[in-house]
């Protein structure tokens, strides 16, 4: 419980620190999504049930300031919180690379769902060069920012009071 | 736990499927408003005023740095704006008081029924997909949707979300910002949209005979469908960049700069009825 209230008032962060300053920040026009990397960075460490009891309230804190739509966040991160945490009990590899790869894939995921949720309904009118122009420069700003999220994750999930006893 | 444990996909499953209709109704109804949204907005604005306010510093010493060399080349520009608009505004205090003698011998009505309320910026919202900022007034203080927002320099955009205590306008940068507007130079009418442009928006189906040309002042125009909503004329909006002819709808389009600089932008004033 401890653990999910903390990572989830560190999402909230996230969130603020997104909206406030971030979002004033772009690469030709694509701006950082320090949530989707935070997501990306705990699904690796909670297991499936903490995860569902941290990304649903920052999903839907997420939801809550997004224009025209509610729920598209909170479902974009749920089903990336999953396939993350099923490929990470696969690989036993503790690389930067393998969260630098999952950000790329939560990108692409992100970007698909987007297609399919939000194009149908026309709120959504860019062009598809502009969607694969925006996808690639957010592709190169999450991955140049993932690994220091994903450090102050692991140094989180590695301190004393959040430790997690071992069970046989 | 081991419920949970032995339920998850199925828990995620439901959680999906009702994610996707909450979706579907407020895709529907282009409408992102609600007691959750409103509460989790109320409690979190306030935080996120004071951090919005901190990262505009921040923001403000990175973009003085990038612009010291060209502060040179600016000054002397500005010199020789200052020149003209000297000659410019003795021109208009002449037409000023002519028009004001004339509006005299005609009884002409003057309806300017604006009530402004001042707001602060506490954030911007939509990813890479939407231009929206939020505002730290709402329908308590007032707000409507479509209300038009204004800032010091210009026209900011229009009221798309009201929650109790807080609002979300979306700018003129955003492609679905569809604001009449009217060139002031040459008195042609367009409908202003953004471009996916973080610097530059658009006003199309100007007619191809115009005249408009570059450094024209684009401005608001007063037409209006919604008669709750009162749209205020002769906000600035920017300038013009450019001009391009569109073969498919036989019409010319103008590149405009915003007068206001969104990145800065912190204080700002709604227009209500």
């Amino acid at each position: 419980m401890k653990r999910s209230v903390t990572f989830v008032l560190i999402g909230l962060l996230c969130l603020i620190l997104q909206n406030t300053i971030f979002m004033n920040f772009s690469f030709f026009g694509a701006k950082v999504d320090l949530l989707l990397i935070y997501i990306v960075s705990i699904s690796m460490f909670l297991d499936k049930v903490e995860l569902i009891f941290v990304v649903l309230p920052i999903g839907i804190f997420k939801d809550a300031f997004f224009p025209y739509i509610f729920g598209i966040n909170t479902l974009i991160y749920l089903i990336i919180s999953f396939i993350v945490n099923l490929i990470e009990n696969k690989i036993y590899k503790d690389t930067i690379l393998i969260p630098i790869l999952f950000t790329f894939l939560s990108t692409l995921i992100k970007y698909i769902l987007v297609f399919i949720f939000i194009y149908p309904s026309g709120i959504l009118n860019y062009s598809y060069e502009k969607v694969l122009i925006l996808f690639i420069n957010e592709i190169i700003l999450n991955a140049a920012i993932c690994p220091f999220i994903y450090n102050v994750v692991k140094k989180v999930n590695m301190s004393e009071k959040l430790k997690k006893d071992w069970k046989f | 736990m081991d419920f949970l444990k032995n339920r998850l996909l199925t828990i995620i499953l439901v959680l999906c499927l009702v994610l996707t209709i909450f979706i579907g109704i407020t895709a529907n109804n282009r409408s992102n408003e609600g007691a959750i949204q409103g509460v989790i907005n109320s409690v979190i604005a306030p935080i996120q005023k004071q951090v919005y306010n901190a990262g505009q510093r921040i923001y403000n010493i990175f973009s003085f740095l990038s612009s010291i060399s060209t502060l040179r080349k600016e000054n002397i520009e500005l010199k020789s704006q200052i020149q003209d608009l000297k000659l410019k505004l003795i021109d208009y205090e002449k037409i000023k008081f002519e028009n004001t003698e004339l509006n005299r011998l005609l009884q002409y009505k003057n309806d300017n029924n604006f009530k402004y309320i001042s707001a602060n910026v506490i954030g911007k919202v939509g990813d890479n997909w939407f231009n929206v900022v939020i505002l730290d007034v709402g329908s308590n203080d007032g707000v409507k949707k479509g209300c038009y927002v204004r800032a010091a320099d210009g026209l900011v955009g229009k009221v798309v979300e009201v929650n109790s205590t807080t609002s979300k306008v979306m700018t003129i940068l955003d492609e679905n910002s569809k604001i009449p507007v009217t060139i002031n130079e040459t008195g042609d009418d367009g409908l202003l949209i953004g471009s996916n442009n973080d610097s530059l928006c658009k006003v199309q189906f100007l007619p191809s005979v115009t005249k408009a040309d570059k450094g024209n002042i684009v401005i608001t125009s007063n037409i209006t469908t919604n008669p709750d909503v009162l749209v205020p004329s002769g906000i600035i909006v920017g300038t013009i960049e450019r001009i391009e002819y569109e073969k498919i709808n036989l019409s010319k389009t103008a590149f405009i700069k915003p007068a206001v600089d969104f990145s800065k932008i912190k204080k700002v004033q709604v227009l209500v009825k």
